[in-house]
């Protein structure tokens, strides 16, 4: 009795065990070992060398809203601060006084001031109490020194409508001022002046296009209005640049009359003088347009120095000096792409940067007041693939032996950026269109050579005999043992010189620093598992890069000049699809990407290869553009002769395309099983179409022509007044469904419904009260059927969506509870199955049953995705980036909607867990530890040739890549495993049974001499 | 837009209302106030036995999952500016595990926090304002490796399997004096030494089946073959 009644327990903790969901986990010690990340900043919209304190930083800040400090010697991120997204967090002026580092956000909303070494904030001034407007104009800020002291640093920073002054020092407003008759002004200009007072005046210019300037002055001090003014000045229009100058200059530049004009703010006099015009032509200067630019943004010029540049065209600036009312040219320098200023002892130094002929060489010139500074010229060879140079910025400073030296900052159209130390060194180099990254597959890397020779033998040819493919066979192995041989004496080398055999890349600095190809190909062949990959991603400059999956270097990159991300309800999408992979040998891998041309509507379509990132078609190094700017672009399953997968391109007038053109005609054979379906966001439609022939006097000769035409089947409104399509998602393509039901309790099948065209279409907006609201819809694209639709009342976004199998996971924000909650929705067939072979969405089954719960979750999220594998055996997670920073593995099972508030034996019996309201996120679950990850715009899986291993990166301003085993490594032998244990064990046993026999024949032996 | 403003005007109106209703001589005073006017939580964080700029460059303070935003000063007091409403404010830090509170802030700027509570969103359990953040303890991602324990290795099976045999053939005849006569008759009656000695012979049972031979006389010479030794 007792025995069973104890076997009864060890089952019952055993079915516990097994119903408790197991969480992934990593040990510490497999910290860094398969998983890196990368910390990018986004485009960078000015910058700064830090010249004072430590000289160790580099400031920037960008496009993505980040405000970040380089390590000026690695290029690393020394820190970071992330800003919202949109007006409220952009980053309007950065400056720097030598010791705070001081921000304007919001379009003058919020002064912050930052500690400029570790970038923790110091103090933070709001110049509006109340919440800032969605439209606001771009603030005029000023530095200025009150009482003219270096001691008492100001900020002056104009938002709606008032002007604010704050004491750099403290953060302490001084004052704030409405500015009169501040409507219809286009923007403002600011200026300090200090001849009237000891006070010093703050003059507010605003420029209204068509009318002229209007002109306040206060008090610096305490913002009293010292005095109004207009300058009448009709010729001035929308895109007039102005600038200021110190002595109460403004100057202009009219393009209309091609001339500058100059004028002063009079103090005290009540009959305000005009502008005095400067003909460009008197100064021999020929121009067709021209700007004006200060010395320095955001503050005033040191020294009366009075000196401004025009830069006349795209290629040449002139560095001018008012002289009087007139225009005195100090350096005139033709073919200048970018420029840049800095004080070097107290004087102004001119940093100029200019592409040779070849354009494979920049040639950086610092010219002083006086002229060219010869030591400080340099010719540097930028990285090819680099793309023309936009922005440049430099520091002068004395070296140790007291010459002058520079540090130049440079950076290039593809985002990147170029630290170059004196003497034309680039110290690193940061591939900041990563930041950017809109497309991001993962490919296998191909067989060696050899392999690939070895799969060859059995006859690819016809005419083989038996004999030749001996003899290739006994060949091939030949030179596979001389690889081996080859492999080992290079394993023993490199153990006796004590090191690891890297393949050469300095992942600081995210270059390509390859000796040759040669090591390369050895280096990117394939492992066992298939875990080494190249991760491609597809960036909005137009770069795209091969990355290595291991740690995360760049393998190669090429640049697409003429590119631009295609924008599709708000969203920036840049297509990227895997044509054909390595498997197919000897045909090369192809990716594709379709991206808009950057000076038409029409869009491009650029091949490659993803290993080496040569173009497919050398012909066409920049892609192909299509010749009718398109709707849509999706990659069939039916592969051409050569293993490649089909593109369907919709253009706009329902007229279909092929890629590659010589698929046509099996396009044509497979015609009955294409549909495609197209969702307009802002109007709610939902198409479906399907593909007709063409006429023959329709059909046009040439690339790229029509060979089909789109036939609408199907159209589906959404409700779109107060609402907005935000997501369309179908499952992924590639995805291997293992079990085709669930095995219930009472031993029945409950099966899937696994409708491959089944698309989540999810849209937010607002109901009739004006209260949010988000709907739910799942559509069979083929026919237009709703499957499935719900609605979420009172319940926002940003909504994250994941659907796979035959479940949809959704992540809002409950309004009405305040709080964020994940719902999942699972579809079943029930307990009989249509057809066991296919789906037929024309012949489907009946409606699915659709289960569906909800869960509180504590976390917003920044993406999600699931995990998959190679043959979807492995138990799925649901893989979430959370905005603090974490990437969680959630179990599906804990997302299941079948978990009963009850439980009942039948309920253990299929495994389920009971309902709890609440999602509990462990710690152990967090797969990138401490790594924390922000910004991120997306997170990719892919599965790896192991089944229990998915390959994981998130992307965004933050990469991090690293391996999710859902299920545990299942299929290989723990990394801990004891093969000490294990062989001490046999040893043990096989010395004990010797031993034993030896000892059990003595014994009988003795026995029978008794 | 229209419907923000609609929003925006329907709740003013509703606010108003309530206030007429509650407090009559108020209403007058926060029907002035903006509807979108910004108020000041304040808060502050501390991590004991942890220098601040060890903590503080890696910690961040978000407000609503993101929604608002807000910094630590180098003393780990921070200040968020937020119109109206109820806030979950949490700091975040990849190695610190910090509690999340709920902040309401009412429409005359009056706050108080709570502890959040997200499966009854309005049950109250107030906490000290201004903020104070005290992180529970440290972040634990990591499993723990098992590690080499004497009785592990003992319960495992293997070794089970490999000690039993040994315990069985040098500790059991020990316990038994073998010496004794008695006892060894006995065990030669159990057939403890020699089990196989009633089991039939395949060989035999062949050669029964097809030859009839001499099986009872072959085992007569095996048992004294037995007796002899």
């Amino acid at each position: 009795m007792a025995a069973s009644s104890s076997i009864t327990t060890v089952t019952l903790v055993a079915l516990f065990l097994a119903h408790f969901p197991s969480f992934e986990a990593l040990y510490e010690d497999q910290v860094g070992k398969f998983d890196w990340r990368q910390q990018y900043v986004g485009n960078i919209k000015q910058c700064i060398i830090e010249h004072g304190g430590t000289r160790r930083h580099i400031f920037v800040s960008t496009d993505a809203n980040v405000l970040a400090g380089i390590h000026a010697k690695t290029g690393n991120v020394a820190w970071r601060h992330i800003f919202r997204q949109g007006d409220i967090g952009v980053i309007n002026a950065l400056i720097y006084t030598g010791q705070e580092l001081v921000t304007v956000t919001g379009n003058g909303f919020a002064v912050r001031m930052w500690d400029p070494s570790s970038g923790v904030l110091q103090w933070e001034t709001l110049t509006s109490q109340t919440t800032p407007m969605e439209k606001s104009q771009t603030p005029a800020v000023l530095k200025f020194n009150e009482e003219n002291s270096a001691k008492k640093p100001r900020i002056a920073v104009t938002y709606a409508g008032h002007v604010s002054v704050v004491n750099i020092k403290n953060g302490e407003e001084l004052w704030k001022d409405a500015i009169p008759n501040s409507d219809s002004v286009q923007d403002f200009l600011l200026q300090v002046s200090t001849d009237e007072d000891d006070d010093g005046v703050l003059v507010v210019i605003g420029r209204v296009p068509g009318i002229g300037f209007r002109v306040v002055r206060f008090n610096a001090k305490d913002g009293s209005v010292l005095g109004q003014t207009q300058i009448p000045s009709p010729w001035v229009q929308e895109d007039t640049k102005c600038i200021t100058l110190s002595g109460d200059k403004i100057v202009c530049a009219d393009t209309q009359s091609k001339s500058i004009r100059i004028a002063t703010v009079k103090p005290k006099q009540q009959t305000q003088s005009g502008f005095i015009s400067v003909p460009l032509i008197k100064l021999q200067l020929q121009i067709q347009d021209f700007r004006v630019e200060p010395l320095e943004k955001f503050s005033m010029d040191a020294g009366d120095h009075q000196s401004f540049v025009l830069r006349l065209n795209e290629e040449s600036i002139a560095w001018v000096k008012l002289d009087g009312d007139d225009i005195r040219i100090i350096q005139n320098i033709p073919s200048v792409l970018a420029h840049s200023f800095d004080l070097y002892k107290e004087q102004y130094m001119l940093t100029t940067a200019s592409e040779d002929q070849s354009k494979r060489f920049i040639l950086l010139q610092s010219f002083s007041k006086d002229g060219e500074v010869a030591s400080l010229k340099n010719r540097i060879q930028l990285p090819t693939q680099s793309g023309s140079i936009i922005m440049v910025s430099a520091s002068h400073m004395d070296k140790k032996d007291k010459s002058i030296g520079s540090r130049v900052l440079v950076k290039t159209s593809d985002e990147g950026l170029h630290l170059i130390q004196q003497g034309g060194q680039i110290t690193w180099s940061r591939e900041e269109s990563l930041a950017s990254a809109l497309s991001v597959e993962m490919v296998d890397l191909p067989v060696s050579e050899t392999e690939a020779q070895f799969e060859d033998e059995f006859g690819t040819k016809k005419g083989d005999n038996i004999f030749s493919m001996f003899a290739r066979r006994i060949s091939t192995q030949m030179s596979q043992l001389q690889s081996y041989f080859v492999h080992l004496k290079k394993k023993i080398e490199s153990f006796q010189h004590g090191g690891v055999v890297h393949h050469g890349v300095d992942q600081l600095t995210y270059a390509v620093q390859y000796e040759s190809d040669e090591t390369m190909g050895e280096y990117l062949t394939r492992d066992e598992f298939s875990l080494h990959k190249i991760i491609i991603v597809a960036t909005k400059p137009g770069k795209v890069f091969g990355l290595d999956s291991e740690d995360g270097a760049i393998l190669w990159s090429y640049f697409l000049p003429n590119v631009a991300p295609i924008e599709r309800g708000g969203k920036l999408t840049l297509p990227l699809m895997i044509q054909r992979t390595t498997a197919h040998f000897p045909n090369p891998p192809q990716c594709t990407i379709i991206a808009k041309s950057k000076d038409s509507d029409k869009n491009v379509i650029f091949s490659f290869n993803p290993i080496n990132g040569k173009p497919s078609l050398p012909e066409y190094p920049v892609g192909q553009v299509l010749p009718n700017p398109l709707r849509q672009a999706t990659m069939q399953n039916i592969v051409d002769l050569e293993f490649m997968k089909v593109i369907v391109l919709l253009d706009k007038d329902n007229k279909v395309s092929v890629y590659p053109s010589t698929a046509e005609s099996i396009v044509a054979k497979n015609m009955d099983k294409i549909y495609l379906f197209t969702a307009d966001s802002t109007s709610g439609a939902l198409n479906g179409y399907r593909l007709l022939p063409l006429e023959e006097n329709e059909l046009l000769k040439g690339e790229f022509h029509p060979i089909f035409s789109a036939e609408e089947v199907w159209h589906v409104q959404l409700p779109s007044l107060l609402q907005r399509i935000t997501h369309v998602v179908s499952k992924r393509p590639t995805e291997e469904v293992h079990s085709q039901g669930r095995v219930l309790g009472d031993r029945t099948v409950l099966y899937k419904y696994l409708n491959p065209n089944l698309v989540v279409v999810i849209s937010e907006g607002e109901d009739a009260t004006a209260k949010s609201h988000v709907t739910v819809y799942l559509i069979d694209v083929v026919t237009g059927n709703i499957v499935f639709q719900t609605d979420h009342k009172r319940v926002e976004g940003p909504v994250h969506v994941v659907h796979s199998e035959n479940w949809v996971v959704y992540h809002f924000w409950n309004n009405r509870f305040r709080r964020n909650e994940v719902t999942v929705l699972e579809l079943f067939e029930g307990k009989s199955q249509k057809n066991s072979t296919a789906f037929s969405s024309l012949d489907p089954p009946s409606a699915p049953l659709v289960e569906r719960q909800s869960y509180v979750f504590s976390e917003a999220l920044q993406a999600i995705t699931t995990t998959q594998t190679e043959k979807g055996i492995t138990s799925k997670h649901v893989l979430m980036v959370l905005q603090s920073g974490g990437i969680v593995s959630l179990p599906k099972r804990i997302l299941d909607p079948r978990r009963p508030l009850v439980p009942t034996q039948q309920h253990k019996e299929e495994g389920l867990i009971p309902y709890t309201p609440e999602l509990v996120v462990p710690q152990t679950a967090y797969i990138n530890y401490n790594q924390s990850v922000f910004g991120v715009r997306s997170i990719h899986t892919s599965p790896a040739g192991l089944e229990s291993t998915c390959l994981v990166l998130a992307y965004g301003l933050d990469f991090y890549f690293t391996r999710a085993t859902p299920s545990n490594l299942f299929d290989v032998l723990k990394e801990d495993f004891d093969y000490l244990l294990i062989g001490t064990v046999l040893i043990g046993l096989l010395v004990a049974a010797i031993v034993t026999r030896r000892l059990a024949s003595m014994k009988a032996l003795r026995q029978a001499w008794q | 837009m229209k419907t923000v403003y609609v929003r925006t005007v329907l709740c003013i109106l509703t606010r108003l209302f309530l206030l007429l209703l509650a407090y009559g001589e108020d209403a007058v005073d926060s029907a002035k106030r903006n509807p979108n006017e910004l108020f000041t939580i304040e808060g502050k964080a501390s991590v004991p036995g942890m220098k601040a700029s060890e903590w503080i460059p890696a910690t961040k303070i978000l407000i609503d999952g993101g929604t608002y935003q807000g910094f630590l000063k180098s003393d780990g007091s921070f200040q968020l500016f937020v119109p109206t409403g109820s806030y979950v404010i949490d700091l975040t830090h990849p190695a610190l595990d910090f509690e999340p509170q709920r902040v309401d802030v009412n429409s005359k700027g009056n706050k108080r926090a709570r502890k959040l509570n997200n499966i009854q969103p309005n049950a109250v359990s107030h906490l000290t304002y201004p903020l104070r953040f005290k992180p529970k303890g440290q972040m634990n991602y990591f499993q723990k490796r098992e590690e080499f324990r004497i009785i592990d290795i003992l319960k495992s099976p293997m070794v089970i399997m490999m000690v039993l045999p040994i315990v069985f053939l040098v500790l059991i005849p020990k316990l038994i004096n073998t010496d004794d006569p008695e006892i060894k008759k006995e065990m030669q009656s159990l057939n403890l030494m020699n089990p196989k000695q009633d089991m039939p012979d395949l060989s035999e049972m062949v050669t029964n089946l097809f030859g009839g031979g001499a099986p009872p006389q072959k085992k007569k010479e095996k048992a004294v073959k037995g007796k002899k030794k």
